[in-house]
């Protein structure tokens, strides 16, 4: 019976019939009592009754069917005439409107132009900020990803210890997946050249606490964790290292010297987080051995953990999980967590947070701007509204009603703002591919930059609110004319105090918030170019530098590294146009780890946190003269101090000056350790270098040999005499002919990290600096724009006033004295919101206070000068005419 | 309010006001010997419910129906009203007409 059988018997063609004739709303229903019923007939008449009665119901349905739709439509249309009718009134308005402004060309272009430039600059800036901040993590739910720190003594925050990370795991209430990192750099040799990559051995569950599967394969399982030597690729290692080979699946990834098959592969844009990196560094992921967290120390702690907030957990409930954990932990061991605790971050908040804060800060200058191209918009309508007064009064002579102004009035402002608005997409397009040129490489997701769905809503949004706000308030204003007045007046235009109010309002207004942009720019500006122009110590011109990171079986022991480190120093110096080569276990400038030391002489310390904190800097080679580092005193370290029994180091001014304040460093000792002391001996004292950044002042600083086995990996630091681009092949050569299998990576001249490190900065400025321009520009456009409007409207009266006999020059006085008034209120609540937003530039600026009284006095005088001028330059033009012509003017 | 309409509005009243499609067809069949459709019937309770006369409720799907849940429809104080109105206005016409 094919098909009917499916539905126990009823005729299908029938079904559909009756299914057509009935209403949409209720055709279910109905189908399903036919249904009923039909299977009440069979059981009772047999199948050709109960088919004979279905058919029989489904053709007697059609007219009542067709009756129902005829209903429907008719009803329809009647409800869309009374609509069309409604919108008439509307649409001839626009009409009028668009008519009206392409009239007035240069008023219609002023305020295309200044709407343009508001909603571009703050839609792109949008677009910006929501790829950016708004959706940084794109993994699911990544609102409920954390992660967890431990802090100590130390202060905030470090990753956990091994043995810790196993109690959070089975401790918790309030995770429902919990994953420990251990990301390093491997090298690949399976590859025609060996590379470095980026990667984590990472415990099983972080997939599925991820929610992420695999594109091809599997992802890691807790068996793995018992040593299995698999390995669980991102898309970018497959797409290029490894050439997008379908069949990687099964084959074999040499990393460190180890073999690792390939059970996975990740989708595109999957990364496990950490506080460590940026989304998407972690080209590959190995199984954390469960023996090697459960066999770590507990208080040593380097392994960052990352967790998923169960369902109805909060940040706030999950940490009071974690201090209960935490305190559990303190009073069972108490030697190694007795004064320990944890921390949790989102995910954005640590990623993020800082980005977010200055993003959010430019995008409230934007917002400024566009409140400041409002303004300028709001000032033009009313000033255009003054002009039409004696037209509105003629329309309300004739019987138009105050609503039908007001909808003409608001009908322009519309009109307007969409255009205005469709513009500035137009703009913030352009402008979004110009920012993903200009925005430095330390900002996330700059590939997700676009102007989306939402940045178009944004825009509108942006467009809408001028028309309403900025649109409606003239339009209202203006339509309350005063009938007798304005016909009497003849056309002659004045404002009715409430309208002068408001654009007074307007005007200072945006003086008021230029200055406080102006401000925030001008201390940016400075502030950058005090964080350039320091002296950080060392010379960055002419140096290459290289990541060196020996790892595999060869460097497993006995300080192997040491000696390799001393075959590639040799080799490198032997090349033409080295000047000097050295290696050091952090750049300046980009941190570095440090540790409290007891100087000898002062009292026993009770715990290891006392003493100075004082920066460890593994160093070989020529380092000093290669950074331009100078030597102070005593002497540099030389091949004598690299050997294990040796106690020579050399220290910064910094710690010589802590340590010892007024003393000869020479010969001094201090130690690490108390019991029993591994004395350390000043043989030298060099100048200070900013270790931790260009924000960070000088830190105390000691550099040792890397004998002493503080680091493992290094930096090759090299001067050249000649071309740096020509030399850095030879100076790989040199490297690889070391030890084929350890390439060095992350090649680049110390001037170009430097340019990087500034490079955010740069941008903040050089964006706010471009919306402070843009936002005075406006402001005095705006100043200009409507106090010369309302000067030229007085022309009339003017001419007048010198026919009977006033001089110019008073005319003009009266005329200037009322623009340095207004600029006198745009200026003091201007001061007001520069007091106000001083707490969040100060966050921002290095070097200079946050209230900047050169720039200020600058400020406030451009703007001045701004009001003046707009107001001088008409009013002079006007007393210069002849008064026939001022009173033929109307 | 049309003819049927009433009929269908009675209908739901005289099956204790929570009837639905098939009980209120085979009512009507029943008590007026007319054969009615379920497109006149639904169709109708689609106007009764615009105009706010008729107000239904979803019950159980079972598999003799294909899966498709019955709606119970209730008259409202609304579809009342209007059908006292209706009878009223009847029986005010036809008092002292006799046929």
């Amino acid at each position: 019976m094919g098909h009917g059988e499916d539905r126990g018997g009823v005729p299908r063609f029938w079904e559909a019939v009756l299914s057509w004739a009935l209403p949409a709303e209720l055709r279910d229903a109905a189908v399903g009592d036919a249904a009923e019923e039909f299977h009440g007939r069979l059981t009772r008449s047999g199948g050709r009754a109960a088919v004979a009665w279905y058919r029989r119901q489904a053709l007697r349905s059609i007219l009542p069917g067709v009756v129902h739709r005829i209903r429907a439509a008719r009803g329809a249309w009647r409800e869309t005439e009374r609509e069309v009718e409604r919108m008439g009134a509307w649409i001839r308005d626009f009409g009028l409107a668009v008519r009206a402004l392409r009239k007035r060309p240069g008023f219609s272009l002023t305020v295309l132009v200044t709407l343009a430039l508001g909603v571009g600059a703050t839609t792109s800036l949008f677009g910006v900020f929501r790829a950016v901040f708004l959706e940084p993590v794109p993994l699911p739910d990544s609102h409920e990803l954390v992660i967890v720190m431990e802090q100590g003594a130390f202060g905030c925050c470090g990753p956990a210890s091994g043995p810790d990370f196993l109690d959070w795991e089975e401790r918790n209430r309030v995770f429902s997946g919990i994953a420990l990192l251990n990301p390093g750099t491997f090298t690949l040799t399976a590859l025609d050249e060996p590379q470095r990559v980026y990667g984590t051995f990472v415990t099983a569950g972080a997939f599925d606490m991820l929610r992420v599967a695999p594109l091809m394969g599997r992802t890691l399982l807790p068996e793995d964790e018992a040593g299995a030597q698999v390995a669980v690729i991102s898309y970018p290692l497959w797409q290029n290292e490894l050439g997008a080979d379908p069949d990687v699946l099964g084959t074999s990834l040499e990393l460190n010297g180890t073999a690792y098959t390939v059970v996975g592969v990740m989708p595109e844009g999957f990364d496990v987080p950490s506080p460590w990196s940026q989304i998407g560094r972690h080209r590959l992921y190995l199984p954390f051995e469960r023996t090697r967290i459960s066999g770590g120390s507990r208080g040593s702690h380097g392994w960052p953990v990352v967790a998923r907030l169960a369902p109805g957990q909060t940040q706030a409930t999950a940490q009071a999980d974690m201090d209960r954990i935490m305190r559990e932990l303190a009073q069972e061991y108490p030697q190694t967590n007795g004064d320990r605790s944890a921390k949790l971050f989102t995910v954005h908040e640590y990623l993020f947070g800082d980005a977010g804060k200055q993003l959010g800060i430019i995008l409230g200058a934007a917002g400024v701007v566009l409140l400041i191209a409002c303004g300028n918009v709001a000032g033009l309508l009313l000033a255009r509204a003054a002009g039409r007064e004696s037209e509105l009064a003629v329309r309300a002579a004739l019987g138009a009603s105050r609503r039908a102004m007001v909808r003409l009035l608001f009908s322009e402002a519309l009109v307007l703002a969409l255009v205005g608005g469709a513009l500035g997409l137009l703009f913030a397009f352009v402008a979004v591919d110009g920012l993903k040129a200009v925005l430095p490489p330390s900002i996330p997701r700059i590939e997700g930059i676009r102007v989306d769905g939402w940045a178009l809503l944004f825009a509108l949004g942006a467009s809408a609110f001028t028309a309403v706000v900025f649109g409606m308030v003239p339009a209202l204003l203006a339509s309350r004319t005063n009938l007798a007045s304005s016909v009497k007046e003849g056309g002659y235009a004045t404002l009715a105090p409430a309208k002068e109010r408001l654009r007074n309002a307007f005007i200072v207004g945006q003086i008021a918030l230029g200055l406080v942009l102006a401000n925030g720019a001008a201390l940016l500006v400075r502030s950058y170019a005090e964080v350039r122009g320091q002296d950080f110590g060392f010379e960055s011109e002419g140096i290459i530098t290289m990541a060196l990171n020996p790892a595999g079986p060869r460097y497993g022991d006995d300080l192997r590294y040491v000696d390799y480190y001393d075959d590639v120093l040799r080799r490198v110096g032997a090349l033409p146009g080295v000047v000097s080569v050295g290696t050091v276990s952090r750049l300046p400038l980009f941190g570095g780890s440090n540790g409290n030391v007891w100087v000898e002489g002062t009292p026993p310390r009770q715990n290891g946190g006392e003493g100075p904190l004082v920066e460890v800097t593994s160093v070989t080679g020529d380092y000093f003269a290669t950074m331009g580092i100078p030597l102070l005193r005593g002497r540099l370290l030389e091949p004598g101090d690299s050997s294990s029994a040796a106690t020579g180091v050399v220290v910064n001014q910094r710690m010589a000056d802590l340590a010892w304040p007024g003393e000869d460093p020479l010969g001094k000792r201090f130690s690490f350790n108390d019991d029993p002391p591994n004395w350390l001996t000043v043989v030298g004292v060099v100048g200070n270098v900013q270790q931790w950044g260009p924000e960070q002042a000088p830190q105390a600083q000691l550099y040792a040999p890397f004998v002493r086995g503080w680091s493992t990996s290094a930096y090759l630091t090299v001067r050249a005499a000649t071309d740096l681009d020509a030399l850095v092949p030879r100076i790989r050569e040199a490297v690889l002919a070391v030890d084929p299998t350890q390439p060095p990576s992350d090649v680049r001249t110390m001037g170009d990290r430097m340019e990087r490190t500034f490079a955010q900065r740069r941008f903040y400025t050089t964006l706010i600096a471009l919306f402070a321009a843009s936002a005075l520009f406006l402001a005095a456009a705006g100043v200009y724009g409507t106090v010369s409007y309302f000067v030229t409207r007085r022309v009339r009266e003017m001419g007048i006033r010198i026919a009977l006999g006033a001089a110019g020059t008073g005319i003009l006085g009266l005329v200037v004295r009322r623009g340095v008034r207004l600029s006198f209120w745009g200026i003091a609540f201007g001061l007001v919101g520069v007091w106000a937003s001083t707490r969040v530039v100060e966050g921002m600026v290095f070097g200079v206070e946050a209230v900047d009284l050169p720039t200020l006095v600058g400020g406030c005088l451009t703007l001045a000068a701004v009001a003046v001028a707009a107001s001088a330059i008409p009013a002079a033009r006007a007393v210069r005419i002849p008064p026939v012509t001022a009173l033929r003017s109307e | 309010m049309g003819e049927f309409e009433q009929l269908v509005l009675l209908a739901i009243l005289r099956t204790g006001n929570d009837a639905y499609g098939m009980e209120v067809r085979e009512e009507i069949e029943k008590r007026t010997g007319r054969d009615v459709s379920y497109g006149a019937v639904y169709t109708a309770l689609d106007r009764l419910a615009t105009k706010g006369y008729v107000a239904h409720r979803l019950g159980e799907p079972t598999a003799e129906r294909g899966g498709r849940a019955r709606k119970y429809f209730q008259v409202l104080p609304a579809g009342r009203e209007a059908l006292r109105d209706t009878q009223r206005a009847l029986s005010v016409m036809w008092e002292g007409v006799a046929l």
